[in-house]
């Protein structure tokens, strides 16, 4: 039912439909850009250093948000995307201190991503073990696999081969990496409206035997995304750690929450088939303005996780609260004053 | 079909989940007994094995409630911690115990209230609840004790960890016996093990059938807030330092102990024996890892492996379960 709202969409075309236009992106972008604002008018925010700390803290979340909304579509979870990512981490720097270029650590990460996200989907598809489970699994396995890595998932004094993406910049003050991941984004925006698959995955997450009915393996959906999520995830490895000259495997390790945080605030049904990628991107950045915030008014940085917490609760209770309600009482008013005009003009 | 109440007669033997868990539990306590050298079936070190077990089982037991009911609960770790820094914050401004350990217990009753009312009331799903409860609570704990551990508590505080029945059995690990066997009445033998049984199957029929399920969801959050509190109190006796970080791996902990004891994720098919076994395998398999001279993370490998092996089976189990009632 979900999905069919989405995927058969409402042609009509009104005069003015209020409610096309006050979509819950929309408000969550009002949210986000009045919160920018508050933090650009009363910090230091505005000095191009800050700004591209800002970017750069974004461009990593983004692609992993991205990853994890394309898997919470479909109906299921991978908590181990943090934990993955410090393992594509450590695979790329590893292959960087032996004094490979880009064109080889990156491939590395992307395949590492590619092996942990493919395990994660046969788990999930082929032994039909619960997705929430099973990457919960795969956590305690990533978790023993750093310490048996070389040097206890250590690589220190990284060189300028390995950090040159994260520190390169345009203009003074666009990361680099923050470029790569807006192209990306464009990508999987265009890819979620215009790709065949896309309607897949939200006819998978929405009702997953209804999908098979109508000849879609909802399994094959599912192993492609944990895939995809999987290229994406050692990509967001590659963007967070150029930026530093050492890399410590586990210091992802419990990310994966702060991914979801964007992803549930962003909209997207943690149920399923519900979702926009757009929202996700917003998410993301309020949630990080909120970070900045918290750090640039003086309280230490353990206030963003009580704040994180109340903002997911806020953000879904709005889900929760139904639009609907709130869009038809506009739409009331807003039509009421449309017809006392035209009663003026007649 | 899974019938929800068990029949009457019942064939001699048969393999069920739990009985593999048991062998397995047994096969490790051998398979330990050989490469170490006996020391492990000492009486006293193989109740000792139960000594750091417990906070996990008590949660656990709650989180098997829960999981029965196809919810889940992230944030038990973060109960569990917030309580510790409560409890501490409170004795080392008050001196006095007895009062501290109301508050801990308040503490811990209120959050799992508060997951209750929200998860019950409002139609949020609770894995989304409690993962922002787990964050709100990680920061509130954060925020009472900034960069302080509170580590001072008088000494008869020390009682239920240290203490020991006749000099074999620790006291924590009967009180565990006792929580346990009440858990299992609940489960087996009265009516709310039935409402969350048929509450995981479908509860939009359990609805229809009469039982009040915002009442028993916010009851076992609220309990499961309870336990956590009281697993505080335990953790803080065994080692004397609350800060908020103790909580930062337990949720998944407890979950594997849950997901090893046969409870179906997805709701509906639940065992509290089958946590109690599992708990114990925990025990023995960090306890004889410990003997071994292994460290705290290959046991976090080995955990994860044998729980993607113990799934796969349930899974094979399952199928083949439902294949037989389908004829």
């Amino acid at each position: 039912m979900m999905a069919n709202n989405i995927l058969i969409q409402n042609k009509s075309n009104k005069r003015f439909d209020f409610s096309r236009i006050f979509t819950r992106e929309m408000v969550l972008a009002i949210f986000t850009f009045i919160a920018f604002m508050i933090l650009y008018s009363l910090t230091n925010f505005k000095t191009e250093a800050g700004l591209t700390l800002f970017l750069k803290d974004i461009s990593y979340l983004l692609i992993a948000s991205i990853a994890l909304t394309l898997v919470i579509l479909t109906g299921n979870i991978d908590i181990s995307s943090g934990t993955m990512m410090g393992l594509c981490g450590y695979a790329a720097a590893y292959t960087a201190k032996m004094g490979y270029g880009f064109y080889v650590y990156i491939p590395v990460a992307i395949v590492t991503g590619l092996i942990l996200g493919g395990i994660n989907g046969i788990i999930v598809t082929k032994f039909k073990v619960p997705s929430l489970v099973a990457t919960l699994a795969m956590v305690n396995v990533h978790l023993g696999l750093f310490i048996l890595l070389p040097r206890g998932g250590w690589v220190e004094n990284l060189k300028a081969n390995f950090t040159f993406l994260g520190t390169a910049t345009i203009l003074n003050f666009v990361p680099i990496i923050f470029i790569i991941s807006i192209i990306i984004l464009a990508f999987f925006l265009w890819f979620m409206k215009y790709s065949r698959f896309s309607k897949k995955i939200y006819a998978t997450g929405g009702n997953s035997n209804g999908a098979a009915l109508a000849g879609i393996n909802p399994d094959k959906v599912v192993m492609k995304l944990f895939l995809i999520e999987g290229i994406l995830i050692g990509i967001s490895a590659i963007l967070f750690y150029t930026s530093k000259t050492i890399v410590q495997a586990n210091s992802t390790f419990g990310m994966e929450m702060l991914f979801i945080t964007a992803v549930v605030v962003g909209g997207t049904s943690i149920a399923g088939g519900k979702g926009k990628l757009i929202g996700t991107a917003v998410g993301v950045i309020l949630i990080s303005i909120i970070n900045r915030m918290v750090i640039f008014f003086g309280f230490q940085d353990y206030y963003s996780y009580a704040v994180q917490g109340v903002i997911i609760l806020i953000a879904v209770l709005f889900t929760v609260i139904d639009m609907k309600d709130i869009k038809r009482y506009l739409a009331k008013i807003f039509s009421h004053t449309q017809l006392t005009d035209r009663r003026v003009n007649n | 079909m899974i019938s929800i109440k068990e029949p009457i007669k019942r064939p001699k033997f048969t393999i069920t989940y739990q009985g593999i868990l048991l062998v397995l539990l047994i096969g490790l306590i051998i398979f330990f007994a050989i490469i170490e050298g006996g020391d492990i079936l000492k009486p006293s070190v193989l109740f000792g094995l139960t000594e750091n077990v417990v906070e996990i089982g008590l949660m656990a037991l709650a989180l098997t409630f829960i999981i029965t009911t196809g919810g889940i609960d992230l944030s038990v770790g973060m109960i569990m911690a917030l309580s510790a820094v409560m409890l501490g914050a409170t004795y080392e401004f008050t001196n006095n115990i007895g009062l501290a350990i109301v508050v801990c217990l308040l503490t811990g009753l209120i959050c799992g209230a508060l997951n209750g009312i929200i998860i019950a009331k409002t139609k949020i799903s609770p894995l989304v609840t409690t993962l922002a409860t787990m964050s709100l609570y990680y920061g509130i704990a954060k925020i009472i004790s900034g960069t302080k551990i509170f580590s001072t508590y008088p000494e008869g505080f020390k009682f239920l960890a240290y203490k020991r029945l006749f000099n074999i059995i620790p006291y924590q690990f009967i009180f565990f016996i006792i929580v346990f066997i009440l858990f299992a009445t609940f489960f087996y033998k009265a009516n709310i093990g039935r409402y969350l049984r048929a509450m995981g199957l479908n509860e939009k029929a359990a609805k229809f059938m009469g039982i009040n399920v915002e009442m028993v969801k916010f009851f076992i959050y609220t309990l499961s807030g309870l336990l956590c509190a009281v697993a505080a109190i335990i953790y803080l006796s065994r080692l004397p330092a609350a800060k908020p970080d103790i909580g930062l791996n337990l949720n998944l902990e407890a979950i594997t102990a849950v997901v090893l004891g046969g409870t179906d994720i997805m709701g509906g098919v639940g065992s509290v024996n089958g946590t109690f076994i599992a708990i114990l395998v925990l025990g023995v398999l960090r306890k004889g890892m410990q003997l071994v001279g292994l460290g705290g993370d290959i046991y976090n490998f080995i955990l994860g492996i044998i729980l993607v092996i113990c799934l796969i089976g349930f899974s094979y189990l399952d199928r083949s379960k439902k294949r037989k009632s389908e004829g």
